[in-house]
């Protein structure tokens, strides 16, 4: 349907158009009830439409003159009727059809004639209505038809009675003309705004109160004529009335996103995309899904990239969170619904400019229109400024996706809100975090009524970043778990085990100085010493295990064709060549098997005990064959339990680290993370506590001990702060990191330093090791957190090359990193000039950049006596 | 049935005789699921498929393993279906395994389901252990499930009769092997707001529920483990 013109300034083009659309279908449900209809207008002859075939047909045929063939369908063709050209003679099987009906308007006379007359013209001949019999010698009369509605749905019927201002009329004695009143004058704005938050977001839909209540009201009307609005018994409410001057704070995270929000002191949380929000809240629907699902890219990119504020994309194009995520995994065999989701939205957020770009094709028919995102890009509103858009915005899933919390946020029955927190993982480059905010900033912005961005209140709108995210978890469990600061400060690590990564972080928990105290803070969180462990994620273990299971069935692999995906941090196969692939049915195939697996991970033990797990997996053809997989169920456990230890050795290899200038004796281990729920980190963890002697150590505490040797420390486990089932609101291993974030909002007597962010000059820290070869094992040069500028020496060339190491696992802290070993990253350097006595320095600039050049000494380079300078991105 | 359904229904049901018309599958699909006439005509059908391979089973084994064959317990959830009667003269055997066999005929006329769980080795009364054996395990009945709603979704349309009954019959197979508890079908009310955590989408659009498609499945547990696939 075209834009119909905007009758009322301040509508939206795409509500009024939805509008309309309504509206017309409204009235074309009358349709169908009679076949045929009267067409016509004041000033033209009128037409007869079939309901059923879709012509319309000249009521009034001229049946004093009968014509030739020829000349019939040349008379026809010239035909202008209700403002309609392209007239025609019908086909044999058109006229017998409107002849045989015995509701047609033009019955007359015996057998089925028309208007009494039984010889008629159809294309090439005349036909004879008594029998049915044809003659193209013959003459006959001319009753034309035309195609202009054929095959059109009733919608858009009334829309073109709209604009050629027909009026229809059923031909029954007692039946009234169709109201086309609705479409024609100024919109019924109940109508209009009704469904206004349930079109983008199936919030509820808005109930007659809201209208006509003195102290409710619709942001969206303030500033319309007011006599259009008591014309109309509807209210406008200013929507500065409804901003509430309270924090929320946002965690998103890779699988799931947090929101939650002050409300006078109480921290409550958001649920985003439930479907149905009269649904009894469960703890898991606060954790939402961060995801999207394409729909309709074309419907959603002409709305999107038209209207800036609240703009009227429909559900029907664009779906999130747990809506998204449920009918992904309905239909996680189909290919077409996995190529139409994005499910790591933050893991988009880290891909560079250089990288191939991430395609996505929506579920349009019949075969979908693909996109390609670009990388993301910084584009802040500009403060005092409105924001705008055009077709000519890259496309931003993440700011898609903060207007989607947006909505939800700001949904009419709770208020409106202006301050917004973010926290984010303590590896994240500087440069990163600020696209992030700006994306948020500017969905959160368009998730506002665009009456309020108009006033001076707006002002106050800000989208901040508040701490990292395991400072924020620490910041909530440690009160709740009863441990106190101190004077001197009490040591504790939080180890935070995500859907994406496990970050670590270490600090002190203490009381404030004098000087801090009169800042108004009461505790202090000092934080240091931050890390991380890349790969050691729920889903990337997932991966792992469909990838063992894969490679576990080979041979069923290769009788059937059938390609999988390898995750980043497994190593491929002698032959793997076959069957890694990044096509979409490699990838449907790894999800397929990773949600048969997922029990295991989660739940420990797999649904099915057979043995053998039966999946319809697709070919290289795309065609689906079932296939019956043996699961190394010894060999998976084996799997995660390496792995999980050698996650707890990198934390517990970190926090020496972190510690090492003053080894405290206690520290205070706060499992957070959906992750650490899982019993093999509880296995882990607890074996540190209770560690057995002698030959019965496990090799985990064997090294552990030879780890810590000189040192005397004990560890204080915190296992994930439980779920709540009657109160939704307490913290748990996930919730709590929004939730602790609200606990360090401005004003609030808590206060947070990052030591490490300080010695980095507000840039995350340097997340590598960096170094070279010797005697086989990994030799660090820059270590983990090491401070920008210093130049640090590598090792020497050799024949003009240097291979440069580098490495983000926390074991290469500890020497024993040997070469080849998964993690370890070998990168070649060409050097050029006169190598004799020179050897190779590199300084850290960024979170994950170095300069490398080569120079006989610190003094040389500082004297700008230096050769091969070049920058590398150790992240890529 | 929606109100366009029910209308094309009665066009088929009284114009078809008059006015000849080429039928769609959609047509096939309604009168199969509505039309008491065609309903009767494909039990008769079943009934003599059924009959005729019975008659090409060879003699059966004597009784020897089966002293006391095992008593069928009609599935609450399965609607009763016209079981086999056993030819005058048959042993007792083919009369306790009727649904089975029913089921087995049922199944026989899907080629892709006899590709899937009754594969080429087998034949005759070999298939029906074969069935039942397959039909015991939860995790089949759940493939099943899938390869059912799979076919739904990608021709937009709601399970058939023969379709339902055949995930019926082997529901019945499964809770066999519990006692007391039982797996069931989970069922969903036309009319519902569609609601992911409870609903699965048949097609992409549409915000209530406007018919069942094909039920959910509850293992014996109570745990809904499959979502009723639904038209919306």
């Amino acid at each position: 349907m075209p834009s119909p013109v905007l009758p009322v300034t301040g509508i939206p083009a795409s509500l009024y158009a939805n509008y309309c659309e309504a509206a017309a279908q409204l009235i074309a449900e009358q349709l169908p009830k009679h076949r045929f209809w009267h067409v016509g207008n004041s000033s033209d002859k009128a037409m007869i439409y079939d309901s059923v075939s879709g012509l319309l047909w000249d009521a009034a045929p001229n049946t004093n003159a009968a014509q030739d063939t020829a000349t019939g369908a040349k008379m026809a063709a010239k035909l202008t009727l209700g403002g309609l050209k392209e007239w025609r003679l019908p086909s044999l099987e058109e006229i017998k059809t409107f002849a045989q009906q015995a509701a047609n308007p033009l019955r007359a006379g015996s057998y089925q004639r028309l208007l009494g007359a039984y010889n008629w013209l159809i294309q090439g001949s005349r036909i004879d209505l008594d029998n049915f019999s044809t003659n193209n010698l013959q003459e006959g009369y001319i009753l034309a038809c035309n195609d202009a509605l054929q095959g059109k749905p009733g919608t858009q019927v009334i829309q073109m009675a709209v604009q050629k201002i027909w009026q229809l009329r059923p031909y029954a004695s007692d039946a009234k003309a169709l109201d086309l009143d609705m479409l024609l004058e100024q919109p019924d704005l109940v109508l209009l705004y009704q469904d206004v938050d349930y079109l983008s977001a199936r919030l509820p839909k808005l109930d007659p109160a809201q209208f006509t209540d003195p102290n409710k009201g619709l942001w969206e009307l303030w500033g319309m004529d007011p006599e259009l609005l008591a014309r109309q018994g509807v209210r406008a409410r200013d929507p500065a009335l409804d901003v509430r001057d309270w924090n929320v704070a946002i965690d998103f995270g890779t699988s799931s996103t947090v929101v939650a929000y002050d409300d006078n002191d109480q921290h409550k949380l958001l649920r985003i995309g439930v479907g149905n929000y009269w649904e009894q809240e469960r703890p898991e629907h606060y954790e939402n899904p961060t995801l999207l699902e394409f729909l309709d890219f074309p419907g959603l990119l002409e709305i999107w990239q038209s209207e800036a504020f609240r703009p009227g994309v429909s559900w029907d194009q664009v779906r999130c969170s747990h809506a998204a995520l449920q009918n992904f995994r309905d239909n996680k065999s189909n290919p077409r619904a996995v190529a139409s989701t994005l499910t790591k939205l933050k893991h988009w957020a880290l891909r560079e400019a250089d990288m191939p770009r991430l395609r996505l094709t929506d579920r349009s028919e019949p075969k979908g229109m693909e996109i390609e995102l670009p990388a993301l890009t910084l584009r802040n509103p500009v403060r005092g400024q409105p924001l705008g858009v055009s077709p000519q915005d890259p496309f931003d899933p993440i700011e898609l996706y903060a207007w989607f919390l947006g909505l939800t946020i700001n949904w009419r029955g709770r208020g409106l809100f202006l301050r917004y927190y973010m926290t984010f993982p303590v590896d994240y480059p500087r440069e990163v975090k600020d696209k992030l905010l700006a994306s948020f900033r500017r969905g959160l912005q368009r998730s506002l009524p665009a009456t309020l961005v108009e006033q001076p209140i707006f002002q106050r709108f800000s989208v901040e970043e508040r701490a990292s995210e395991p400072a924020a978890y620490a910041a909530c469990a440690m009160p709740g778990l009863g441990i106190v600061p101190t004077g001197e400060g009490t040591a504790y690590a939080v180890f935070d085990f995500g859907g994406g990564t496990t970050d670590f972080d270490f600090g002190y928990y203490r009381l404030p100085t004098a000087e801090e105290e009169d800042e108004g803070k009461e505790e202090v969180f000092e934080h240091f010493g931050s890390a991380g462990d890349k790969f050691l994620g729920g889903e990337n273990l997932l991966e792992n295990l469909a990838y063992r299971v894969f490679r576990h069935n080979l041979d069923v692999c290769r009788k059937s064709r059938i390609a999988f995906t390898r995750p980043l941090d497994a190593d491929d196969f002698p032959g793997s060549e076959m069957f890694l692939e990044q096509t979409q049915a490699a990838s449907t195939n790894t999800i397929m098997l990773m949600a048969r697996l997922r029990p295991l991970w989660e739940e420990g033990q797999l649904d099915n005990s057979t043995g053998i797990e039966t999946l319809d997996l697709l070919n290289r053809d795309g065609q689906k064959e079932s296939c019956q997989l043996q699961i190394p169920l010894e060999e998976l456990n084996a799997y995660l339990q390496q792995r999980i230890e050698r996650g707890v050795y990198n934390f517990l290899a970190a926090l020496r680290k972190a510690f090492a200038q003053r080894m405290p004796s206690s520290i205070q281990v706060l499992l957070a993370g959906n992750a650490s729920r899982s019993q093999w980190v509880q296995d882990a963890f607890h074996s540190l506590v209770n560690p057995q002697s002698g030959e019965q150590s496990s090799p985990l505490q064997q090294r552990i001990g030879q780890l810590f040797a000189s040192q005397d420390v004990s560890l204080c486990i915190h296992e994930p702060l439980p779920v709540n089932a009657a109160n939704p609101f307490t913290p748990t291993a996930k919730t709590g990191v929004a939730l602790g974030l609200l606990r360090l909002c401005p004003g609030s007597p808590v206060k947070v330093i990052n030591r490490s962010q300080e010695q980095s000059g507000d840039e995350a820290p340097f997340a590598h090791y960096v170094g070279r070869i010797r005697q086989g094992r990994f030799q660090v040069g820059i270590a983990q957190g090491s401070g920008y500028g210093p130049w640090h020496e590598l090792g020497t060339p050799s024949e003009g090359v240097f291979n440069l190491y580098h490495s983000q696992s926390p074991r290469a802290h500890t020497g024993k990193m040997q070469q080849g070993e998964t993690g370890l990253h070998k990168q070649r350097l060409d050097l050029y000039g006169n190598l004799q006595g020179q050897r190779v320095f590199a300084r850290v600039i960024g979170p994950s950049t170095i300069e490398v050049c080569t120079a006989t000494s610190v003094q040389a380079i500082a004297e700008n006596e230096l050769d091969n300078l070049s920058t590398l991105n150790l992240g890529k | 049935m929606n109100d366009k359904d029910q209308q094309r229904l009665a066009e088929l049901q009284k114009e078809s005789r008059w006015n000849p018309e080429r039928l769609g599958r959609s047509d096939l699909l309604l009168l199969l699921q509505a039309d008491p006439e065609v309903q009767e005509a494909i039990r008769q059908l079943v009934a003599d498929t059924e009959t005729a391979s019975q008659a090409l089973l060879p003699p059966p084994e004597p009784l020897q393993a089966f002293e006391e064959p095992p008593e069928y317990d009609p599935p609450s959830v399965a609607p009763p279906a016209p079981a086999a009667r056993p030819a005058p003269g048959e042993d007792g055997l083919h009369a306790a395994l009727a649904p089975e066999l029913e089921l087995l005929a049922w199944i026989g006329q899907d080629r892709e389901l006899v590709q899937v769980w009754l594969g080429a080795e087998d034949d005759g009364e070999r298939r029906v252990v074969r069935l039942i054996a397959v039909a015991a395990q939860w995790d089949r009945l759940l493939l099943l499930w899938d390869r059912l709603a799979t076919r739904c979704k990608e021709e937009a349309r709601p399970a058939s009769p023969i379709e339902r009954q055949i995930l019926a019959r082997s529901l019945a197979l499964h809770n066999l092997i519990w006692q007391g508890l039982q797996a069931s079908l989970q069922e969903v009310q036309s009319g519902e707001d569609f609601d992911p955590i409870r609903h699965e989408r048949g097609v992409l659009h549409g915000d209530y529920v406007r018919s069942e498609w094909l039920p959910g499945l509850r293992n014996a547990a109570g745990q809904l483990q499959r979502k009723p696939l639904v038209g919306t």
